[in-house]
């Protein structure tokens, strides 16, 4: 969702009851769409899709965010790891989202009489925390609130022409044109419904520590202290018992400091956190209080973009020869301690391996990548080097710097950023590093007027839809703020467009690989690694969530007393 | 009398003026659209420029300052523009935890500092373990300090929890004690410092000799004739450093989680919410210009030669 995420991003079911605690190698196992082979999946410590199940409740969990305080818990405007995390759990979504990213009906049932309409029918006896029963009128005014100029997510209502209530209990949505992701986003924050009136009340404070919410789902939100924490509530009438929360109340707290997490961790103080900083996994490793978890499947993925379509880089040769200096795996290994795998193209292994795409599409995606890795896996050798550096001096380098910006204090970044200092130096690279405050390296990630002087952008990112027509639509179409270097190829555009419109998933795998022939040659970014979900739990809770679903589901009220 | 009118009101004011205007011109130059807070990555430039005018981000800056200046001597500080409430409803839950912070740290420093000058300034045997005692506090950084301690009193001695402010007043106490102790470390040697050679220059001076010639008691030289003349630079001294621990307490807040107004004043920077990093900005100012205006007024009651210095200058 944010490209680069900075600071602040996303749900489950736990109908695969039946938790699947196993190893990378049983992944098709628990992602009943996995494909049998799973490229990189190499990571000792990887759960697939829920972590322990869950027997019975306990009385209070305390929960911490890493990335701080939510600024608001207004669904369309959670697009940050805190904030989508409690509205995850305190509102419903109109699909579900499951651990394998495959979704189902929820709060309602949908059918799409054409490509161009889709329907939904509301579940009877939903009813609001006050006891008001959810009806259309409630889920036009969300949807419409989500599509408002206002919103983070307005851009995933661009194809859409209309959203009517057709019925006490039915919407139905028309579209401008067909549009295959905007049904996944309908089991995403996009879509989480809340109770009109109540909003409305709240005009400008709605979501925040004073205006509140109104919603339906398993925890209410019964307390929030700006700066020191917030109480979740269990919902006693809540509607539905697969997703009922398995605390009485949920207290989540707002520490940042990554060292002073895992020592809240290891003293048992915290029950648990998701986005657990790498840098802590050693000491976490060994902790006796819990179990430090990878998980997947992520969407999680760490990139290097050129950032300009001028300057050093602007030759292709040039910023070949620099790709072909990086090492995937050591930076795998040495930054992320084995919670993460080489991702060898632009897409991230995630977004293609997991339960929302049919096995034969998978297949398509698997047989693509497996060339690229075949074509890239000497890359960072001494080899590569030398050959590196003869390319580039063919392409006219002679030393001039080339400006890496990266986020400044993330220990993470700043280590894989030194990393390729030092690799391209062994090519006669003269990487400089820039490190940027939060705000100006988000303005640089969409904004060309932020990225002057700069030829690379490091930074770690995620997909909201796990497809990778979502990054890839953003990144390799004229005019999209993330098309940094003015990419345009014609096929490519076609492809991808034509990807977008329909809802076929086997031909959307082949035209999207298809534009993924041209685009990977043109060595505008490189994803390094898919980095896993790093998450911990106190020893006797079970029921978590492990894949990056958990931003888009319940998945506190998920975690219980384990078995 | 104007003089004292001017000296005690007008320029404390003037002070804060000219700081808020500082600030809000500081944070206008800082690069960056705040915006980017509120609506993603993704969203249309027609939605930046919708929301910059919704917000009258787009109004020039000493629009913006002078709306913000009549506001605030309105006692309205504006809103967040990243939390989306008032300014004074973030910062009332925090400022509580940070001023019982500071004044917990500033018992600690005063009651221990203090403590063990004196010791070190009346006893030449102990005077070089105080002096070692203070090198090592000044030696330590607040960040290093709080880790130590979380390290052996909350994670090995579980003594203390890790993380938080904690409930009611024994809750939030016993929270606050390894943060306060972290904060104290480097003002306590300080304090130390400057009252060790305060009453050591004092317990050599003629006056103390005399009381001493004179055969009074030990305890009662050192009430009288000692803390009296060496009060002046430990007042001092003293109360300085205590109106900076307020701007000190980011590190410690940020080591063990406490949400109070360093950390939030940190984040606000970081999201150029102005509106919030103008309010904690001037309650920084205000606390130092309040402590220096009450030091001034404090050292003018103790100190005759001030007050006949000042009947002088009237005459």
């Amino acid at each position: 969702m944010n490209r680069h995420r900075q600071g602040r991003l996303r749900r489950s079911r736990a109908l695969a009851a039946a938790a699947c605690a196993v190893v990378a190698a049983l992944a098709a196992a628990c992602s009943s769409s996995s494909p049998s082979a799973a490229p990189g999946a190499a990571s000792a410590h990887l759960v697939v899709g829920t972590y322990g199940a869950v027997k019975g409740n306990v009385s209070s969990l305390t929960w911490d965010l890493p990335f701080g305080e939510p600024n608001t818990v207004d669904p369309p405007n959670t697009a940050d790891y805190s904030s989508s995390l409690i509205a995850g759990n305190l509102c419903d979504p109109l699909l579900r989202l499951n651990p394998n990213y495959s979704i189902g009906p929820y709060l309602a049932t949908y059918h799409q009489p054409n490509p161009m309409t889709l329907v939904f029918n509301l579940r009877p006896g939903v009813k609001f925390w006050d006891g008001s029963p959810v009806t259309a009128a409630d889920v036009v005014w969300s949807l419409d609130h989500a599509a408002a100029p206002s919103s983070a997510v307005a851009f995933t209502f661009a194809n859409v022409g209309s959203i009517k209530a057709t019925g006490p209990r039915q919407v139905t949505i028309s579209f401008k044109k067909p549009d295959s992701l905007f049904l996944f986003e309908m089991s995403t924050f996009v879509a989480m419904v809340q109770e009109k009136r109540f909003a409305q009340r709240a005009g400008s404070k709605l979501g925040s520590a004073s205006g509140k919410i109104m919603c339906s789902g398993p925890y209410e939100l019964s307390s929030w202290t700006p700066g020191s924490g917030m109480t979740l509530t269990a919902n006693p009438d809540y509607w539905n018992p697969a997703d009922r929360a398995h605390a009485h109340t949920v207290q989540i707290q707002f520490n940042t400091n990554s060292t002073s997490i895992a020592q809240a961790l290891i003293s048992g103080q915290l029950d648990g956190a998701y986005e657990v900083s790498p840098a802590t996994i050693p000491r976490l490793r060994a902790a006796s209080s819990g179990k430090l978890i990878f998980g997947a499947p992520s969407q999680l993925y760490l990139t290097l973009n050129v950032a300009r379509p001028t300057g050093v880089l602007a030759s292709l040769d040039i910023r070949k020869s620099l790709f072909m200096t990086i090492n995937r795996p050591a930076i795998a290994k040495a930054a992320y301690y084995g919670a993460a795998i080489p991702n060898w193209t632009q897409a991230n292994i995630g977004s293609w391996q997991n339960g929302s795409w049919p096995e034969a599409a998978q297949r398509i995606w698997s047989a693509a990548y497996a060339g690229f890795e075949r074509q890239q896996k000497s890359w960072g050798t001494p080899a590569a080097f030398t050959a590196a550096k003869k390319l580039a001096t063919a392409g006219g380098y002679h030393g001039q710097p080339i400006v890496l910006a990266t986020l400044a204090g993330d220990a993470t970044l700043a280590e894989v950023a030194g990393l390729i200092q030092g690799w391209a130096h062994e090519a006669g690279f003269n990487v400089q590093i820039k490190p940027l405050q939060p705000l100006a390296y988000s303005n640089a990630s969409y904004n060309a007027k932020y990225r002057t002087g700069m030829d690379l952008l490091l930074g770690s990112t995620f997909n909201n839809a796990p497809n990778p027509l979502e990054p890839e639509g953003l990144t390799y179409t004229l005019g999209n703020p993330y098309n940094y270097t003015n990419y345009n190829n014609a096929k490519v555009t076609a492809d991808i467009n034509a990807a977008r419109q329909t809802s076929n998933l086997v031909d959307q795998a082949r035209l999207m690989t298809d534009a993924q022939a041209i685009y990977e040659r043109a060595y505008n970014e490189m994803t390094l690694v898919q980095f896993d979900e790093i998450m911990f739990l106190k020893k006797g809770l079970g029921g978590a969530t492990t894949s990056f679903a958990y931003l888009n589901e319940p998945s506190l009220a998920l975690i219980g007393k384990a078995k | 009398m104007l003089s004292h009118v001017r000296r005690w009101i007008v320029t404390p004011l003037v002070t804060l003026v000219a700081a808020s205007f500082v600030l809000y011109t500081a944070v206008w130059l800082q690069p960056g659209n705040p915006l980017t807070l509120i609506l993603g990555t993704r969203a249309s430039p027609a939605q930046y420029r919708y929301m910059a005018h919704k917000l009258g981000l787009d109004r020039p800056m000493p629009v913006r300052y002078w709306d913000w200046l009549t506001g605030a001597v309105h006692g309205d500080f504006g809103t967040s523009l990243v939390y989306k409430q008032s300014v004074a409803s973030l910062i009332g839950p925090r400022i509580v935890t940070t001023f019982l912070l500071v004044a917990y740290a500033s018992v600690i420093i005063l009651v221990v500092g203090v403590m063990l000058g004196i010791i070190g300034g009346m006893s030449p045997r102990a005077a070089p373990a105080v002096a070692g005692l203070n090198g090592l506090g000044v030696a330590i950084p607040g960040f290093v300090a709080a880790e130590m301690l979380i390290a052996v009193f909350a994670v090995k001695l579980g003594w203390f929890p890790v993380l938080g402010s904690g409930q009611g007043l024994a809750g939030r106490l016993q929270h606050l004690t390894l943060p306060a102790f972290a904060l104290a470390i480097a003002s306590i040697a300080y304090v130390s410092q400057i009252t060790r050679a305060a009453v050591s220059a004092e317990e050599q001076s003629p006056h103390v000799e005399t009381a001493r010639g004179r055969g009074l008691s030990g305890p009662r030289i050192l009430r009288r004739h000692v803390l009296r003349n060496a009060a002046m630079p430990i007042m001092t001294v003293s109360a300085l450093t205590v109106a900076s621990l307020l701007a000190g307490t980011l590190v410690v807040e940020y080591a063990f989680g406490l949400g109070g107004i360093g950390s939030l004043l940190d984040q606000s920077v970081q999201d150029k919410d102005s509106n919030v990093v103008l309010a904690i900005g001037l309650i920084l100012v205000l606390v130092f210009v309040l402590t220096t205006t009450a030091l001034d007024f404090l050292q003018y009651l103790m100190d005759p030669r001030l007050r006949l210095k000042a009947a002088a200058r009237w005459h």
